[in-house]
């Protein structure tokens, strides 16, 4: 029986996981105004080392994973390849934006942030 | 405890302020002596650059002056991979003329960088161009062979082709297409369970002749259509339930983080569990019941039955109920509209298939109710009970969880009957395999109260606290694997000291670190794993304070965060392209060990 249940939280917890993010910064901001999100704009570049952390190591984390999935609408922008939205200010990569729906920006975050900084971040942004 | 770090520390510091681009680098450029000048980049506190990113040439290849040679003698470092100037890099340029030039001449020289912060922000790429005056009469002229090759520096190597998918990607990938699938057989099998439970199937016979009686005496195929429609318009409705689940669980998302809502939906868990434990009945109320009952029974055809089918859906009896509230919960945690119309398809296609039975056969075949069916209802309230303790998971500290595990365990056991005399039953009958079934979940929750009051936190090792040290006693050598605790950095210097000699592993880890915790539950406890780091002194860096000392320590070896491994050689030098960041699997780990020189 516990087996049961142990496997259900797994699949849970599985089900739960991976951050969804949108394929463009205007469907971001579509989809946003929809769900009544703000949007997470993550500026970046193939190779940077504050990005890949974010990547490999605080998106892994499943708290961030939630509250990001549950609070925002995260869309990438990679600064070799895609058109920087106007206004999207950066010295550097990581940078990050948070965007009401209505397009109002809400808060700048430069640099890669760990664990509970980055959560202290997220949690920052009111909805 | 998590979640209470979390919140604590989400107050306490906003991220780093980071140097402007013009404040990390400053580039300047000196006259060494006649005919060489030198370029210069003053790198800020905590900057680094590119080895391969750094470019210098001649701004004005035509104007008589030429670049000779072009040489950064500045030691380089590595960096995950790549050669980085962590000190000012300074280039040297001789210069020479290839046509008559006299008095003071501007030499411009095109400057391209790029380069980072140790503190987690790479700069866009730099380009500059820096000029000075040079006294073209001290020139010589250049020899003509040299003319050609001048210019430039050997184009430095672009950056490695793009990177693969990330593994952890790939793996993440894989289970979310895996978990899908795992979710909706689930749901059917929980759909296939609730229809057998005792407030259901009496349901069944009754439901089967409303179909049966559409058409008097019609073949198997025209009963089992009927029957179909009817299952298909309960699915619908239960589909219908679980997208709205899933849309109004998104917006309840950021609410599930917070620990006091955690735990008033793991009461709710708990109550819902106490109706398939009898103690009270959950159910739609009378009145409403037969409405329903007769706005359905009105019509007839197939109509009818698709409305009543529809209907019926909800009237659920008490044991569905909550089974059904759990999992519209459940779904609305996932915030996803799909999964939930998805999951709950399955699961009243699953409640369908007893029905699709009963009613193609019109009836012949069908099981025997009976006390199995009690049994089923039970196993749908430890279930509840289960996925209560499993929130509560995310709010309590793994000991307690495990306590509560246990106590959950001989809860079952005791009601399966573990510690009834068999009576008259005989041996090998069902009740004494039940016994015996009850009385392993029993030692297993015996196991995890007893393991767990001595701290154990894995629970499928619950027995971990005695075991690590009747070990130590018997046998020190091959005990388990013990990190050195610590917290600053005086504390590492002082065991990199204490260690020359020997090669030590430093781990950097924190409690609100998920990836740490799988380095030590998959990784470091692997039997072969734990062999090869026999040759290594164990450290572990716990920066879950996130305090001056914890920055000041990943500051100091330039590393983000944990989940983070450092290597050092017998000189007590930190070995460069050895760093881990971020989880590795044991085999992963072993490879990578058997790569440090």
């Amino acid at each position: 029986m516990n087996k049961i249940v142990l496997a259900l939280s797994l699949i849970t917890s599985c089900a739960l996981a991976e951050i969804k993010w949108a394929p463009s910064y205007d469907a971001a901001l579509v989809q946003a105004k929809k769900e009544k999100k703000n949007v997470m704009v993550m500026l970046s570049r193939e190779g940077c080392p504050g990005c890949e952390y974010m990547e490999d190591v605080v998106f892994e984390e499943p708290a961030i994973e939630d509250t990001i999935n549950k609070g925002f609408v995260p869309v990438h922008i990679d600064t070799q390849k895609d058109k920087i939205p106007a206004g999207l200010g950066y010295i550097g990569t990581p940078t990050f934006h948070f965007i009401s729906a209505k397009g109002e920006k809400l808060k700048r975050h430069d640099g890669g942030a760990n664990i509970p900084t980055f959560m202290g971040i997220l949690n920052s942004i009111k909805k | 405890m998590r979640f209470l770090v979390l919140i604590f520390f989400s107050m306490a510091l906003f991220g780093v302020s980071f140097l402007q681009p013009d404040e990390a680098f400053k580039p300047k450029i000196t006259a060494v002596d006649e005919d060489t000048i030198a370029v210069e980049i003053e790198l800020g506190d905590q900057i680094y650059l590119y080895k391969d990113k750094l470019k210098i040439e001649d701004a004005d290849p035509q104007d008589g002056i030429n670049f000779t040679t072009i040489n950064t003698a500045t030691k380089t470092v590595d960096h995950e991979g790549d050669k980085v100037y962590e000190t000012n890099p300074i280039t040297h340029i001789d210069l020479t003329e290839s046509k008559d030039l006299a008095g003071e001449q501007k030499v411009r020289v095109k400057l391209s960088y790029q380069g980072c912060s140790s503190a987690g922000l790479c700069y866009e790429p730099q380009e500059t161009v820096l000029e000075i005056m040079v006294n073209a009469d001290k020139l010589s002229v250049a020899d003509p062979a040299h003319l050609n090759a001048s210019a430039v520096t050997k184009p430095a190597k672009e950056i490695a082709a793009p990177k693969s998918e990330s593994e952890t990607d790939q793996i993440a990938s894989v289970i979310k297409g895996g978990s899908l699938w795992f979710i909706l057989i689930s749901f059917f099998g929980f759909g296939l369970l609730l229809s057998l439970t005792p407030c259901v199937f009496p349901m069944i016979p009754i439901i089967s002749s409303v179909i049966l009686a559409q058409g008097k005496g019609m073949g198997t195929k025209k009963a089992f259509l009927l029957s179909l429609v009817y299952v298909l318009s309960m699915a619908v409705a239960y589909t219908i339930a679980g997208v709205l689940a899933g849309l109004f669980g998104a917006n309840l998302q950021a609410a599930f983080q917070t620990p006091w809502i955690i735990t008033v939906f793991a009461l709710v868990f708990v109550l819902l569990s106490l109706s398939m434990f009898d103690v009270y009945e959950l159910q739609i109320p009378n009145f409403i019941q037969s409405r329903i009952s007769k706005l359905g029974g009105a019509r007839s055809g197939v109509v009818g039955i698709a409305i009543m089918g529809f209907l019926s859906a909800l009237i659920v009896g008490p044991c569905v109920a909550a089974p059904l509230a759990g999992a519209l919960i459940y779904i609305g945690q996932t915030g996803d509209a799909l999964l939930g119309g998805a999951a709950l398809f399955s699961l009243s296609i699953g409640m369908g298939v007893p029905l699709l039975i009963v009613g193609t056969t019109s009836g012949r075949f069908m099981p025997k109710p009976g006390m199995w069916m009690d049994v089923i209802k039970a196993i749908f309230g430890v279930m509840l009970l289960g996925i209560a303790i499993w929130m509560m998971g995310r709010v309590l500290d793994e000991n307690t969880t495990l306590l509560l595990w246990g106590g959950l365990a001989i809860f079952v056991a005791i009601n399966t009957g573990a510690l009834e005399p068999l009576g008259e039953h005989p041996s090998w009958s069902s009740r004494s395999n039940v016994k015996a079934l009850g009385f392993m979940i029993l030692l297993y929750g015996i196991s995890l109260l007893g393991g767990g009051m001595a701290g154990a936190k894995n629970l499928l090792h619950p027995l971990d606290p005695f075991l690590s040290k009747n070990q130590e006693v018997s046998a020190p050598a091959s005990a388990h694997k013990k990190f050195e605790k610590i917290t600053s950095i005086e504390e590492l210097d002082a065991i990199l000291a204490e260690n020359k000699g020997k090669r030590v592993m430093v781990d950097f880890y924190a409690d609100w670190c998920t990836a740490c915790k799988e380095f030590e539950e998959k990784t470091f406890s692997d039997e072969t794993v734990k062999g090869a780091m026999d040759g290594y002194v164990l450290v572990q860096v716990d920066v879950t304070a996130n305090d001056d000392a914890s920055k000041a320590i990943t500051k100091k070896y330039g590393i983000f965060g944990p989940p983070a491994i450092l290597f050092f050689d017998e000189k007590g030098q930190k070995i460069e392209d050895a760093t881990i960041i971020g989880f590795k699997e044991p085999k992963e780990f072993l490879h990578h060990l058997g790569e440090i020189k």
